[in-house]
């Protein structure tokens, strides 16, 4: 990967996981070693069980048994914390909740599961303000209500007092956007970020994270299996299959010519790649006479 | 690279052609969903129109693609169809191999029975669509059993034949499901919609739950066995992608209804509704140098001005 | 084009994992022999269980077998000695001439030796086969005396009327622990069916079972055990009684069976593979029986578990309270209605000795059910 000369905000060398089942030993994360620069963003592909999504969750040491971390170093650069030696933590230590939710935070597939359905919007992205700084309700509120403006939801003060349970899909997200970025985190692991959501909300969605990024300047870890994702959004790219990153380099330079046959085989099996067609750019129509384009379409 | 060619079957029948009519017309299709208040006394509340309707034909060894966001109502088609659902209103004419034409949205549940040997499906979930305490020879030779096609010896030979067909190992069928991965679980799934020779497949789905390159298998295999069980196919899937190799026609589904139906080459090449456009140009392209759509938000905006 | 090895179906490193041919029955039995607690309580039930069917054998005097001359004997514990073998030694009684409270003490020179499989009362095994051997008793000396006139031994002491506790606690065994069996086998159709009528047809039937099973639960369970027991004619024999209270037990508690199968099959009737079923063309029957039913088979299995100790307490507690099984039946809660009375069980603690049993048998039955449900369920479990 092209690592600036710097020092790299989060540097992850050798890391590796097994789980210990009752059936056998599965060796999730082998040997996995990465970089990411301030503000960049790297993605993880690969296809289910390929290990990219207990990669993220090593990353923030929510591995749970039968799972372990055996051996690897998780260096955080913060800015705001110095270096972080992620991997070395104690379980109940105060450093590791800081890292949790506050210099990094974490999105998830689906947005619901990370949304308490008891509390408010506004409950739960005020309390994710107050677990990590010390403001009063009134400031805890208007944070909120700002972030939710900067995530897109125009009615921030009406959605404040609603339930999880009465938002659409694409809010739910937006949401839990807003709730992971109160922290002011400087990188955001994205987990399968847009793959539950329909394809004009997964576009919508997309851009929304790559405004955020441009504006705020965290950085990325993009877990997808979704190359289409990761053309818009990434700017590094590592593949993973069985456990260990075998391609890794710069998005454009993978995608229009990948070295590793495994890599080629992912592209090749894409759906757009076996048909024929280019696609087509769509042309706005005229707002006034929308219908002058297709007149007879849009009526049936 | 693999470029698939779009094939059109050598002759799409036409309802017109004597002799020869479509093998699904569906006309006027509808189902609404009653919604109940909650309480002991279940009043009815509203109704959701989730098929509205809405009319196709689909011809012998045609495949069409039926695509659209969650909730436009496209699994509820397919179920429509197939009677998992009854619908509340429209016809669903079916050809019989035998010739006859027979109307599933009206027949009793006795008289389906038989008839559900023509017409199959394929789940989305291969994890959930195979019963996970049956070993693979039973959920295969399930539909034998139950219509009583075959003796004991012949299935074996039956089911044996098919697995090596969908590709699968026949030495593994004494094994369970949670013992395959997705896609040998959907090739299970398959060959248990085949093994009774059906004449339409209703797809639901079917590849969007597994991996690209699992993906890209299965729908290999759906083509060959399309040419070579002369199998119909009614696609349902929102990945556009999908259904652009695999189908020949494509109808695109909207708060319930048929927005457009074309060709996939027409479709793509030159979508005539709005909301086509803005699916089309909503895709994201694995190629970085092809930006994404930024102004989604305002054409849906208008589109819903548009047709509220 | 790509080289094979990289889209091969079956990931390298889970090769060698051996569960891809085992069945989930397999799968849960090996969990549950992990668990070793369950596992135990395994042989404690099965060892219980073997008691109960052999009682006539294991029980070295039959229930109704009494010697006056022991009222209230204490517990005589086994020893060992190189001369006479496994003994107790003879109990010696003095009785207070004002008080009449009888005093015993154990003799050191007398021992009475004791043996397995000796001759001793004769019996009905199960009522059928006639055998007078038993599993242990008092060893007969060469010409000696007929069986009957031998000394007698109490291991856990005896009654008021010099009956052996030890012989009646694994006589009363067979009744208790069958008891706990036939209600629950009751109980299990009952609440199968009608649960699963309810879940797998939903709408109206689902809501009047529903409205039924809370009715049936809002009954206060003592007030009606009670009832029925008053209702039970007292000229009724014992057999009839004792299935009569089997039913009482399942009547009123099928509640709890049905609503976890109802919920169950609720849930599984929308798995996919149930609708596959359907348009497969499958009667309602075959897919209740053939697809959902072995879905709850594991609930079921733990919720009949659990609920075995319930069954097993209530026909005590009716038993105990009179209500229920009466003498000369033998049951451990009729045993324990001889503990009514504080006095009694302050001078005689022996006679609570079917209370241990009981608390050992409804462990023994719930670190079983918990074994199992993690056995079949490992994810919730913890």
């Amino acid at each position: 990967m092209n690592t600036s000369a710097e020092n790299p905000l989060l540097e992850v060398n050798n890391l590796r996981v097994s789980f210990f089942l009752n059936e056998g030993v599965v060796g999730a994360v082998q040997n996995v070693s990465f970089s990411i620069d301030r503000g960049r963003t790297l993605a993880l592909v690969g296809e289910s069980g390929s290990g990219k999504s207990v990669t993220g969750a090593a990353l923030l040491r929510l591995i749970q048994p039968p799972g372990q971390i055996l051996s690897g170093r998780i260096l955080l650069r913060s800015s705001r914390a110095g270096d972080i030696e992620i991997g070395h933590l104690d379980e109940k230590s105060g450093l590791l909740f800081k890292v949790r939710g506050g210099l990094i935070s974490m999105i998830f597939q689906e947005p619901s599961a990370a949304l308490s359905p008891v509390h408010t919007v506004g409950q739960q992205i005020d309390e994710a303000i107050r677990t990590h700084q010390e403001v009063s309700t009134a400031a805890a509120r208007r944070l909120t209500l700002a972030m939710l403006h900067r995530v897109g939801i125009s009615h921030a003060e009406t959605l404040y007092d609603q339930y999880p349970h009465e938002l659409s899909g694409g809010l739910r997200q937006r949401v839990v956007i807003a709730m992971a970025l109160v922290g002011r985190p400087e990188l955001l692991i994205a987990d399968e970020p847009t793959t539950a959501l329909d394809v004009t909300l997964q576009a919508q969605v997309l851009q929304l994270i790559k405004n955020l990024q441009r504006e705020i300047g965290f950085a990325i870890l993009l877990i997808t299996h979704d190359f289409g994702v990761v053309a818009q959004l990434a700017d590094d790219i590592a593949v993973m299959q069985l456990g260990e990153i075998v391609e890794r380099g710069p998005v454009r330079l993978v995608l229009q010519n990948p070295q590793h046959p495994y890599t080629r085989a992912l592209l090749d099996a894409l759906p757009s790649r076996r048909s024929l067609s280019s696609r087509q750019p769509v042309a706005l129509p005229n707002a006034h006479s929308p219908n002058a384009d297709h007149p007879a379409s849009l009526c049936t | 690279m693999h470029v698939r060619p779009i094939l059109l079957p050598e002759k799409i029948s036409h309802p017109n052609v004597p002799g020869s009519g479509p093998l699904l017309s569906v006309q006027g299709l509808s189902k609404h969903f009653q919604q109940f208040s909650s309480g002991f006394i279940r009043r009815v509340q509203g109704i959701t129109k989730a098929v509205d309707n809405i009319s196709f034909n689909l011809a012998q060894g045609e495949a069409l693609g039926l695509v659209g966001e969650s909730g436009c109502g496209k699994t509820t088609t397919a179920r429509c169809i197939l009677r998992a659902f009854a619908p509340t209103a429209g016809t669903i004419l079916f050809q019989m191999p035998d010739g006859r034409r027979v109307d599933l949205a009206t027949l009793s549940k006795r008289a389906l029975s038989p008839i559900r040997q023509h017409a199959q499906m394929i789940f989305q979930d291969p994890y959930s669509s195979l019963n996970p305490r049956m070993p693979v020879h039973d959920i295969i030779a399930e539909p034998l059993i139950i219509h009583r096609l075959a003796n004991a010896r012949e299935r074996d030979e039956r089911v044996a034949e098919i697995m090596a067909r969908v590709g699968l190992a026949p030495d593994h069928r004494f094994r369970f499901p949670h013992a395959f991965s997705g896609g040998q679980r959907q090739r299970i799934g398959i060959a248990r919609a085949l093994i009774m020779r059906p004449s339409l497949l209703v797809c639901d789905e079917a590849t969007s739950a597994l991996d690209v390159t699992v993906q890209a298998q299965i729908l290999d295999l759906l083509q060959t066995l399309q040419r070579e069980f002369k199998l119909t196919y009614l696609f349902v899937a929102h990945n556009l992608d999908v259904v652009r190799g695999f189908c020949h026609r494509v109808a695109v589904m909207r708060q319930g209804r048929i927005l457009e139906i074309a060709p996939t080459s027409e479709l793509f090449n030159a979508p005539q509704h709005l909301y086509t456009k803005i699916l089309l140009s909503a895709m994201l392209s694995p190629d970085p140098d092809i930006p994404m759509n930024r102004h989604l938000t305002e054409q849906l905006a208008q589109l819903d001005r548009l047709a509220p | 084009m790509p080289d094979p090895s990289p889209l091969s179906p079956t990931s390298p490193h889970l090769r060698g994992l051996e569960s891809g041919g085992w069945s989930p029955a397999k799968l849960a039995l090996q969990r549950f022999q992990q668990h070793r607690i369950a596992f135990a309580s395994v042989f404690i039930v099965a060892v219980l269980y073997l008691l109960a069917a052999g009682a006539e054998f294991f029980a070295p005097y039959t229930p109704q077998s009494r010697d006056i001359n022991y009222a209230y004997c204490p517990p005589q514990l086994p020893r060992f000695s190189i001369q006479s073998g496994l003994h107790v030694l003879t109990m010696r009684v003095s009785i207070d001439p004002l008080t009449f409270k009888r005093t015993y003490l154990e003799d050191p020179l007398q021992p009475i030796a004791l043996g397995f499989w000796v001759p001793g009362e004769s019996y009905h095994l199960g009522g059928l086969f006639p055998a007078n051997h038993h599993f242990l008793g008092v060893k007969p000396r060469p010409n000696q005396l007929p069986p009957t006139a031998l000394p007698r031994f109490y291991f856990l002491g005896a009654d008021a009327i010099g009956r052996d506790i030890f012989s009646r606690l694994i006589a009363g065994t067979r009744i208790s622990l069958s008891i706990g069996l036939i209600a629950i086998t009751l109980t299990l159709f009952l609440g199968v069916t009608i649960g699963g009528l309810s879940g797998y047809f939903g709408g109206i039937t689902d809501t009047l079972i529903q409205r039924l099973i809370e009715v049936v639960n809002a009954f206060p369970q003592i007030p009606l055990w009670l009832a029925f027991g008053a209702a039970l004619p007292a000229h009724w024999p014992p057999l009839t009684t004792y299935f009569a209270i089997t039913l009482v037990l399942s009547l009123l508690s099928w509640t709890s069976l049905a609503r976890v199968v109802r919920g169950k099959i609720l849930a599984l009737r929308e798995e996919d593979y149930a609708t596959a079923a359907r348009l497969l063309g499958a009667s309602h029957l075959r897919i209740f029986c053939r697809h959902l039913l072995p879905g709850v088979a594991s609930h079921i299995i733990v919720v009949t578990t659990m609920s075995v100790p319930a069954m097993i307490i209530g026909e005590t507690s009716l038993s105990f309270l009179g209500l229920g099984l009466r003498a000369p039946v033998v049951s451990w809660g009729v045993m324990l209605h001889d503990c009514l009375n504080l006095p009694t069980i302050v001078n005689y603690p022996w006679l609570l000795m079917p209370a241990v049993l009981i608390v050992l048998t409804v462990l023994a039955f719930n670190f079983l059910g918990d074994g199992l449900r993690d056995a079949f369920d490992p994810y919730t479990a913890k």
